[in-house]
């Protein structure tokens, strides 16, 4: 049990957020016979996996002390470029998956060589990346373009049982990354080198190949989001990304992991995802305008960073 | 590099190319040949762009960056960061709007407004020890939600006659909003460079432990640092909206991250403590220009998005090494 | 002769314009404890940051087993068997006890993955054989910070250790905590271990080393077995006697009685009684004590610059706002003991440097002419006597005697009528010294009250005219006059339960 705790890093703000998770849902039964309905809750799982992939990076990267703004511009060309290739056939298929694992690697390289050979901000790096990369999406194509296969898109619109196939894909997705940092060396140096870079300097800790790895690991999954974005949308969009550079880290911090890194882990990161999620889709059956989901939500940020501040203290 | 050892009679230190100041020029320096090679460069290729119709363009244009620019490198000098500026210029655009045609009641409003929501980012920071990326964070979307609560998602009200006037009019041939421009900037400057309280922002940027040590009073200055962020943007808002003409819940989007970058391209760095006016404004000049060159080029506007990031980097890595040394 | 374990060949290392190692020769053999003595400064830690790889020497080299290694980094010597506990602690507060000792040594299972059950046991096992009662996966975030130190050693030792260097170890612990580490360092010893101990405090040096070297200024000034050795003379190889001629004659209007500084039950750290005593006009008071003792502490609530309920008065008048910035104001100044922490502002000029605490100063506060910083700032370096081509070059580019000078000329630019001094000739060469000996005493001698903290005995001995001697927290004792000697000071600052000796009195 304890163990269970340790690995998931749990605490007591995912017993907030579990709270509140469940006093929304009550909120929403209450509200509405069709909230609860598997079409409505499968729509809102499908609404989370974009952000849920995204978020999940995000987390690897702030938890190793960093910060990675480039999901904007990476997200975009990785989506075009993944349409542009994936065709109609399966072998096209897999061609466009592997070139987009490819490249959002290559990505992450270029982040984090430069954040670490460099020594600048990876703040000012990815935002950087982040512009060239919505350039690059631009120039490739400035309206929706390519396809997927329709058999692949078909599958992401499946379920099984109450869950899509991308929340399972999800599911699978945060279980793997825990138990990377839970049950490897890579995972438990991630927490040393975000905690306290000098300290694991001093251990021993590769600290620059570290962050480097978090980056490429990071492009890995913004793959992953494009691959499962274009699959949903049919095509790829040169403006896919926008607006993931920031909203990535919203769930990331609301779900207790500290922005100065060392701290924090997935479990929390997924269920701040999901209270978001279900507050959206809430927040609409009572016709409250989206304005005051976006005041709730700073309102929630503010709240959670002033509950880490003081519990620090 | 050659050391000018010119002895000067009296007491008048002597020149030393090693000197914080000597650095600061040569970064500068730096800064303004970039610009007026780019600048030659597309005069050659293409003689319209030095007529004064474009010149004029470029300017006005330059000026709501410029003054978001200047506000987001005096919060970067204290250790902080701005996200939520564009989102102010757009709240006090839309709530400026409701407000009647009289301008002084308009500008007057609007710069307190801004004011006090750069003093709430500046109060979660210095009081609450909240980082300034989340609290600006929080603000900008907080924020965002007002505006689109008070606007019912579409502004409506047609913009006053003065706001425009502000953007687009010109007093002795010079556009308006290029000459607050200079009269805000030459104040920001004045401030930091001569001023017991520009000094102690600067010295609390490079250590704000030794600042708080040598009496400075910290906590307020980094609060007045995001008020004064409030307020350019909030400057910045009025004078975009006036030049565009209409107003829109998405003013000012994306100045967040430009302004940012066009800071850290002037010389700004994240650690803090380093950044000027000049700097800042050359740098903001710049990103308009580079936009403009790449239509009158007839490039792909896209084009600008690869120069731009790439100059970021470049242009940190540039810094940096420097600093290093 | 036996080979040495570990040994540093005419090793040199410089910072800049800083020579910190000149030529330094130094050896550990199996079975040997080898005490590194020096003030700070001295060059101590860097020379064990060069051993260990941390730093790489700029000439010279070191030996290790025979052979001459350059290492790449702290991982390489590490792996070669040379395990640091160094000063700031090294554990990672986000990870367990048992994640901590075997970063990057833990144990995998077939398929890579880390053995969370072997991870624990083989901690366990090695707590045990230390005899360390801690559970292996407790958060280190959770641990006191003498708890700390032992992961920390049980970390250094987790492999098989040939050289095991402790940086100042006992600083942080209690009376049975170092006991406990005596008893380890025996066995270590005992196993063939090579120990490198770096400690001020001789009464352990005495009891568990078997060798003593003893560094000044970069070079080796005394080496061999412990017997060859007294207090004594550690102290003067650690200090060189010619330091005695360094201080000016002492003040003699120290009887004038007016009380510029009055502090009055200080409350500094919970549990430690309030502290209450006084500093006159013209008098130079020294607080002593063990680094740890709460020195600095008492200073900084003195300042304000931390919370300290209590009444502190000056010339007369309670202070107000109790924040550097009222302190300053109203004439109080304070030298901090860290100069690169929160003294300097390194990347700045030195005149800005100077200028810190009064930028606007005899001018108008908001319109400070171009150039009217640098103005004032060479007239302070002509008076100072500070080596710098060019005030306007950034203060990184000086020596520390230089660096401290001007922070020092930095507190009395606004006529201050009270100066907290923390360690003011720490890293700071010998004729510096001196010279900030003759500023302090015509500081006094103009009628300035002082308050000198030092960790050096001789500085407070050759300097102050009164002294306190710190322990646990409180004020143990006050000397004066031909009280104030060495041996009295480490009598009183080492002696283990307070209250034995001398209560506090009340000037």
């Amino acid at each position: 049990m304890v163990d269970i705790i340790r690995a998931t890093r749990a605490g007591p703000v995912h017993l907030v957020v579990l709270a509140l998770i469940m006093l929304v849902f009550a909120v929403g039964v209450y509200t509405s016979d069709r909230f609860a309905t598997p079409l409505n809750l499968a729509g809102v799982q499908d609404q989370m996996v974009a952000l849920a992939l995204v978020a999940l990076a995000q987390t690897i990267v702030i938890l190793s002390g960093g910060i990675d703004l480039s999901f904007a511009g990476a997200l975009s060309t990785l989506c075009v470029v993944f349409a542009m290739i994936a065709g109609d056939d399966p072998q096209t298929l897999v061609m466009g998956v592997a070139a987009v694992l490819a490249l959002g690697a290559s990505i992450g390289l270029v982040n984090g060589a430069i954040t670490v050979y460099l020594g600048i901000h990876p703040f000012i790096v990815t935002l950087g990346t982040s512009t060239i990369l919505s350039g690059t999406a631009l120039l490739l194509t400035r309206q929706p373009t390519g396809s997927v296969p329709v058999f692949f898109e078909d599958f992401l619109y499946e379920r099984l049982g109450p869950m899509p196939y991308g929340m399972i894909f999800v599911l699978s997705l945060y279980l793997l990354v825990g138990a990377m940092l839970w049950k490897t060396r890579f995972g438990t140096r991630i927490y040393a080198v975000g905690d306290n870079e000098a300290a694991a300097e001093i251990s021993g800790v590769p600290v620059r190949q570290t962050k480097i790895a978090v980056y490429v690991l990071s492009g890995l999954l913004a793959a992953v989001a494009a691959v499962y974005m274009t699959g949903r949308f049919g095509v790829g969009d040169p403006r896919a990304g926008v607006g993931f550079d920031l909203r990535s880290i919203t769930p990331v911090i609301v779900g207790g992991t500290l922005l100065a890194g060392g701290r924090g882990g997935v479990l929390g990161t997924f269920l701040a995802v999901v209270l978001l999620a279900l507050l959206g889709n809430v927040l609409n059956f009572v016709n409250v305008p989206s304005a005051y989901q976006w005041i709730v939500e700073g309102l929630i940020i503010i709240a959670a960073v002033s509950f880490f501040a003081r519990r620090a203290r | 590099m050659t050391a000018a050892t010119e002895t000067r009679a009296g007491d008048a230190p002597r020149r030393n190319a090693g000197t914080v100041r000597a650095r600061n020029r040569r970064e500068l320096a730096m800064l303004a040949v970039f610009l007026v090679v780019i600048w030659a460069v597309t005069a050659i290729l293409s003689p319209r762009f030095l007529s004064p119709a474009n010149i004029r363009d470029i300017l006005t244009l330059a000026a709501p960056l410029g003054f978001v620019v200047i506000g987001q490198m005096i919060v970067i000098i204290v250790r902080g960061l701005d996200l939520s500026v564009a989102s102010i210029m757009a709240t006090v655009a839309v709530l400026a709007v409701g407000m009647g045609e009289n301008i002084a009641m308009i500008l007057a409003l609007g710069l307190v407004l801004g004011i006090a929501m750069g003093a709430v980012n500046g109060y979660l920071v210095a009081y609450r020890s909240v980082t300034p990326f989340l609290a600006t964070l929080a603000t900008m979307i907080v924020l965002q939600g007002v505006r689109f609560a008070y606007t019912g998602g579409a502004p409506s009200g047609s913009l006053p006659e003065g706001l425009r006037f502000l953007s687009t009019g010109s007093v002795l041939g010079f556009p308006v909003a290029l000459v607050l421009l200079v009269m805000v900037a030459f104040a920001a400057h004045w401030m930091l460079e001569r001023t017991v309280f520009g000094r102690r922002l600067k010295l609390y940027g490079v250590n704000p432990d030794a600042a708080r040590m040598t009496g400075a009073p910290v906590k307020i200055m980094v609060l007045a640092a995001f008020a004064i962020s409030g307020l350019m943007a909030a400057l910045g808002g009025l004078v975009l909206v006036g030049y565009v003409g209409i107003v829109d819940n998405w003013t000012g989007r994306g100045y967040e991250l430009d302004s940012i970058a066009a800071a850290v391209i002037g010389g700004a760095a994240l650690s803090g403590g380093r950044g000027s006016v000049p700097g800042a404004l050359l740098a903001a000049l710049i990103l308009v220009s580079l936009f403009n060159i790449v239509i009158i080029l007839g490039l792909s506007v896209e084009l600008q998005l690869l120069i731009k990031g790439s100059l970021i980097i470049l242009a940190a890595a540039v810094y940096n090494s420097r600093a290093r040394r | 002769m036996t080979q040495a374990l570990l040994a540093a060949r005419d090793l040199s290392k410089n910072f800049g314009p800083n020579a910190v190692l000149r030529g330094l020769e130094f050896e550990v053999h199996e079975g040997a404890c080898v005490a590194l003595c020096g003030e700070n400064g001295a060059g101590k830690s860097t020379l064990i940051k060069v051993l260990s790889g941390l730093l790489a020497p700029s000439s010279g080299h070191v030996e290790y087993l025979g052979e001459k290694r350059d290492w790449s980094g702290p991982r390489e010597s590490l792996d070669a068997g040379i395990a640091v506990v160094h000063q700031e602690f090294s554990t990672i507060g986000a990870l367990s006890i048992a994640e901590n000792i075997l970063l990057g040594a833990e144990p995998l299972t077939r398929l890579g993955l880390i053995d969370r059950k072997a991870l624990n046991a083989r901690a366990k096992a090695l707590l045990d054989s230390l005899d360390i009662a801690l559970p292996p996966k407790k958060l280190v975030d959770s641990l006191s910070v003498a708890e700390k130190q032992m992961v920390e050693i049980a970390k250094a030792l987790r492999s098989d250790a040939r050289v095991l260097i402790l940086d100042e170890p006992t600083a942080v612990l209690s009376q049975n905590e170092t006991t406990h580490l005596f008893r380890l360092i025996g066995e270590l010893k005992a196993r063939g271990m090579g120990l490198i101990y770096v400690s001020h405090r001789l009464d352990e040096i005495f009891q568990v080393c078997t060798d003593i070297t003893v560094i000044k200024d970069g070079v080796v000034t005394a080496n061999g077995p412990v017997s060859s050795f007294t207090h004594d003379s550690v102290v003067s190889a650690m200090v060189g006697r010619e330091l005695g001629d360094m201080f000016p004659p002492k003040g003699t209007n120290s009887a004038n009685g007016e009380h510029v500084l009055e502090v009055r039950d200080l409350v500094v750290a919970p549990g430690v009684p309030p502290a209450t005593f006084h500093v006159d006009a013209g008098e130079i008071l020294g607080l002593a004590g063990l680094v740890g003792s709460g020195r600095t502490e008492l200073a900084r609530a003195i300042y304000g610059a931390d919370p300290g309920p209590g009444t502190v008065l000056l010339m007369g008048e309670p202070l107000v706002r109790r924040s550097p910035a009222g302190s300053i104001e109203a004439g109080l100044m304070m030298l901090t003991e860290s100069r690169k922490d929160d003294g300097l502002f390194l990347e700045s000029s030195v005149a800005r440097n100077f200028t810190a605490t009064t930028p606007g100063l005899g001018a108008h506060h908001a319109n400070i002419p171009p150039g009217f910083e640098e103005r004032r700032a060479l007239a302070m370096k002509d008076r100072f006597g500070v080596v710098v081509d060019h005030v306007g070059l950034p203060i990184s580019a000086l020596s520390g005697g230089n660096q401290q000078k001007v922070l020092i000329a930095r507190l009395l630019e606004n006529r201050p009528k009270l100066v907290i001094l923390d360690e003011p000739t720490r890293g700071v060469d010998v004729g510096a010294k001196a010279e900030i000996y003759r500023i302090l005493r015509q500081l006094a001698h103009d009628g300035v009250a002082i308050l000198v903290i030092s960790s050096e005995l001789i500085e407070v001995v050759g300097l102050c005219d009164r002294v306190y001697v710190m322990r646990h927290g409180e004020l143990a004792r006050e000397l004066t006059g031909a009280e104030i000697t060495e041996e009295a000071i480490i009598a009183v600052a080492a002696a283990e339960t307070a209250r034995t000796t001398g209560g506090l009195h009340h000037g």
